[in-house]
């Protein structure tokens, strides 16, 4: 078909102008977006991979003792999340793209951690605070632990620690840092969350400013957190300080 | 609250966002596939903003209506959200979309076939069918086109319009290229006769 005779090149062309006849525009965010409402993506969840495939059912022995287990496995699972740390129910939660999320996080100390003077600095260890997270996007809302060492330097600390939030449908976890002021009026504190359970694949990154009224500002989106960061004092390629 | 991403950025990172509707340096057809498999609608969006317009005109050719052709691109992006994920090679989401649209413009030419008798559009008739120049009449074209049938348009429309060579079309359809080129000989003798050719 490389060689078309004329004819061929007369019918093609006509064939083209046609088509040429037909309005193209579109909104293709109105498009994506209508699908997306559509057709909710929900990637592989807990049910899916709790579904029995049907060559399991022609061995009904080994088949039940697996469904057993699942069950079993399901049920311990439950019972270990605190029924107040239980966020929405495992049906709420659909992806259906990236967004920004905001809310507020309510927090209250379980243990204040140990705390020791080195030189010139205060050292907080092992602190813990409990966090409920209500927050406009179902997938991150939730209970939560924080668990963080503080450096007071003066009087501002920094921050560091891991943070963990559950709900229904599966848990956030990762690590944070932040800054705090001695007198505990200012706290801002951010960090990468990883997804498991249904919101396995997915990344949490959020960013919580406040102390009485914590606000939280955030993105879910599929993938992972940044592999690595720049050293700290590191300047960056092309800026004055580095030529 | 969901805002968008452009509520709310500390710097402005318009030079490095993707332009919706770029297709330049920069822009990769096959990351944009893999995101919008992935639940992204920005990257789908971009999908859409590439595409629609070839979805649009082979689903005219085969429908010869300007609203089923639409409602068949419109078709083919639902299906497209939901099955992009099972797609093998991201390099060829064109002609997988387009025979998407196509399959779809096909359907519903033979959903209303059998609903009631066909009624044609015969479009804009502002002076469009002069032929000062020995090409084709759009009528004559048009009333060939509408004695085909849906397969034959599919077939016109995905060679002619969308520029997809026989090997490319028989992956879409299911056939060897040898099988395409000779549907494809036949279709264009019997178009010779009816358009005057010889």
């Amino acid at each position: 078909m490389s060689e078309k005779d004329v004819f061929e090149r007369r019918l093609a062309d006509a064939l083209r102008r046609y088509a040429a006849e037909m309005d193209e525009d579109v909104d293709p965010m109105a498009v994506a977006h209508r699908v997306a409402l559509e057709h909710p993506r929900a990637r592989t969840t807990w049910r899916t991979r709790l579904t029995v495939r049907p060559g399991l059912l022609a061995r009904p022995v080994p088949a039940l003792v697996v469904v057993g287990m699942l069950v079993a496995l399901l049920v311990a699972s439950i019972q270990l999340v605190p029924s107040e740390l239980r966020g929405p129910a495992a049906s709420a939660p659909f992806w259906t793209g990236p967004t920004y999320l905001a809310g507020t996080e309510t927090r209250s100390l379980v243990n204040a951690g140990t705390s020791a003077t080195v030189g010139e600095v205060r050292q907080v260890r092992g602190r813990i605070v409990s966090t409920t997270d209500a927050t406009d996007d179902p997938m991150v809302a939730g209970g939560g632990t924080l668990q963080i060492d503080i450096d007071m330097n003066g009087n501002v600390g920094t921050e560091w620690g891991t943070y963990r939030i559950e709900n229904a449908a599966g848990a956030w976890q990762g690590s944070v840092t932040g800054a705090t002021d001695a007198s505990g009026s200012f706290e801002d504190i951010s960090g990468w969350l990883v997804g498991s359970g249904n919101y396995q694949g997915f990344t949490y990154y959020f960013h919580a400013r406040g102390t009485s009224v914590v606000t939280i500002d955030g993105i879910v989106f599929p993938g992972s957190p940044p592999a690595e960061t720049a050293p700290a004092g590191s300047i960056p390629t092309g800026s004055p300080a580095a030529s | 609250m969901n805002r968008s991403p452009s509520d709310r950025h500390l710097w402005d990172m318009t030079d490095l966002v993707i332009p919706v509707a770029s297709n330049g340096a920069g822009f990769s057809v096959a990351s944009a596939v893999r995101l919008a498999a992935a639940g992204d609608e920005i990257a789908f969006a971009r999908i859409v903003d590439l595409y629609h317009g070839d979805l649009v005109r082979v689903s005219y050719v085969i429908a010869g209506d300007r609203q089923l052709a639409q409602d068949a691109a419109q078709s083919a992006w639902s299906i497209a959200w939901r099955k992009l994920g099972s797609l093998r090679d991201v390099d060829r989401v064109r002609p997988w979309l387009i025979s998407v649209a196509a399959n779809e413009a096909r359907q519903l030419v033979r959903a209303r076939s059998r609903r009631h008798v066909r009624e044609v559009s015969m479009g804009p008739i502002d002076g469009v069918d002069a032929d000062p120049s020995g090409e084709i009449n759009r009528l004559d074209l048009v009333n060939a086109l509408n004695r085909l049938s849906p397969d034959d348009r599919r077939l016109l429309a995905l060679r002619y319009v969308s520029g997809l060579d026989s090997a490319e079309i028989g992956t879409l359809l299911g056939k060897s290229p040898s099988g395409v080129r000779g549907h494809l000989s036949r279709l264009l003798q019997r178009l010779r006769k009816e358009l005057g050719d010889e």
